[in-house]
């Protein structure tokens, strides 16, 4: 068992590592911050590997990954640069799908780096290089005051790692009570049984059935397969191939097909429904709108006018 | 799939997830950028996509990776929608400091 002193040590000196590290005016006391932080988080991870000698779990790479995680977190919160705090929040999610591939869930961590890191993160970066500006014209490279001071440190530090410690020694106690393995007990590999064109590719690969049979029914649980062959002549059981598994992809489609079916559906709506909203949100003022709103976007739709007038214009000319 | 992680391995990732989710909360209360206020919310989201896929993989089931395919439904909607009021913001009155925007409190 993991001692709870260590963690609640690790807890404080955390939050005063991090009220360190944020940004403010002068930058004298992040190196002690960043001791400090690494100190709580060394330590935490500590007594995580102590009360793990105990019994098996996980491997290092763990450490490894989630020490970036924490690392590149704090960072990503401390860093008064957005660019760079996007740039942070990167390296969080390559952890993240680290740890994902850990768990033996290889699909969302690909998921998580193509949907985060490349979608959801390039829109992040778009629009901070839109809409970031320097606050004089002769240091482009001076940060805004809103960038470069936090706003409450001490506050929204300390509820923060009152929380983090409440849910840590309510996690303790309660995984405890927790039986050693909920798991369903139902035979491996049992998605076989819906995965039929998966199986006849197996088995024609492997020569086990004639290119005219088909596949009929799928055990998973004695790892057979019916096969029936078109002239009528009855049907046979095959042994599947011991190589024969279920990916983790396919048993999360099959379990998304099969068990979520609306779902899906809906999450297809809500994405369709947020591209909308985000066009219609982010387009461009129009011509007639309001005077008042008009001064603030600049000159392009009047650009956009002389441009169509001209190419009228020319259109004209060529008519003629 | 690969043995049902023990309740001690879970206890890590879910310690982990719980850090994520207290330096994301800070960081929601502390920037003062809207768009890095946004990111952190994004933090978040980490956090519990982790929770849940540990939790998952303690049951020995998917079904905590197909509710994280929800989820990133959910956050890229919420990516999309939220960049595009901070850029419909922006335009009205070039800042991005949330509390030049606090009447919109009401």
């Amino acid at each position: 068992m993991v001692e709870m002193s260590i963690i609640y040590a690790a807890c404080v000196a955390g939050a005063i590592g991090l009220l360190f590290l944020l940004p403010r005016g002068d930058r004298r006391w992040a190196p002690i911050g960043a001791v400090l932080g690494g100190g709580a988080l060394g330590a935490g991870l500590l007594a995580l590997s102590r009360g793990q000698a105990a019994g098996g779990g996980v491997d290092v790479f763990f450490y490894v990954l989630a020490f970036l995680a924490v690392g590149a977190a704090v960072r990503m919160i401390t860093h008064p640069r957005p660019v760079y705090a996007a740039l942070y929040f990167i390296l969080v999610v390559l952890a993240v799908a680290g740890l994902f591939v850990q768990l033996a869930a290889e699909f969302m961590a690909f998921a998580l780096i193509i949907v985060y890191a490349g979608a959801i993160l390039i829109t992040y970066l778009f629009v901070i290089m839109l809409a970031q500006e320097a606050p004089d014209d002769r240091h482009p490279d001076a940060l805004t005051d809103y960038d470069a001071t936090a706003r409450e440190p001490v506050a929204a530090t300390i509820v923060g790692f009152v929380l983090l410690a409440a849910l840590l020694g309510m996690m303790y106690r309660g995984t405890s009570q927790m039986p050693a393995h909920a798991a369903t007990h139902r035979p491996a590999d049992a998605e076989l049984a819906m995965l039929t064109g998966k199986v006849e590719a197996a088995l024609r690969k492997a020569d086990l059935i004639r290119p005219e049979e088909t596949i009929r029914e799928v055990d998973a649980e004695t790892r057979t397969a019916l096969v029936a062959s078109p002239s009528g002549d009855g049907v046979r059981t095959v042994t599947l191939p011991v190589d024969l598994r279920v990916s983790n992809v396919d048993a999360v489609g099959v379990s998304l097909l099969s068990e979520f079916p609306v779902s899906l559906e809906v999450a297809g709506v809500i994405l369709m429904l947020a591209m909308l909203g985000a066009v219609v949100l982010a387009r461009k003022e129009r011509l007639d709108a309001p005077r008042e709103s008009q001064s603030l976007i600049g000159k392009a739709p009047h650009d956009s006018q002389t441009l169509i007038v001209g190419v009228g214009a020319s259109a004209e000319g060529g008519a003629s | 799939m690969t043995d049902a992680l023990s309740v001690l391995a879970l206890n890590h990732y879910l310690l982990l997830s719980a850090v994520l989710f207290v330096i994301g909360f800070i960081g929601f209360l502390t920037r003062r950028n809207l768009i890095i206020m946004f990111l952190c919310t994004e933090l978040m989201f980490q956090a519990a996509a982790i929770a849940m896929i540990a939790f998952g993989a303690h049951h020995g089931n998917v079904q905590g990776q197909v509710f994280l395919i929800f989820i990133l439904t959910i956050a890229a909607a919420e990516a999309a929608l939220a960049l595009a009021l901070v850029v419909m913001l922006y335009r009205r009155r070039p800042t991005l400091d949330a509390e030049k925007w606090s009447e919109l409190k009401g």
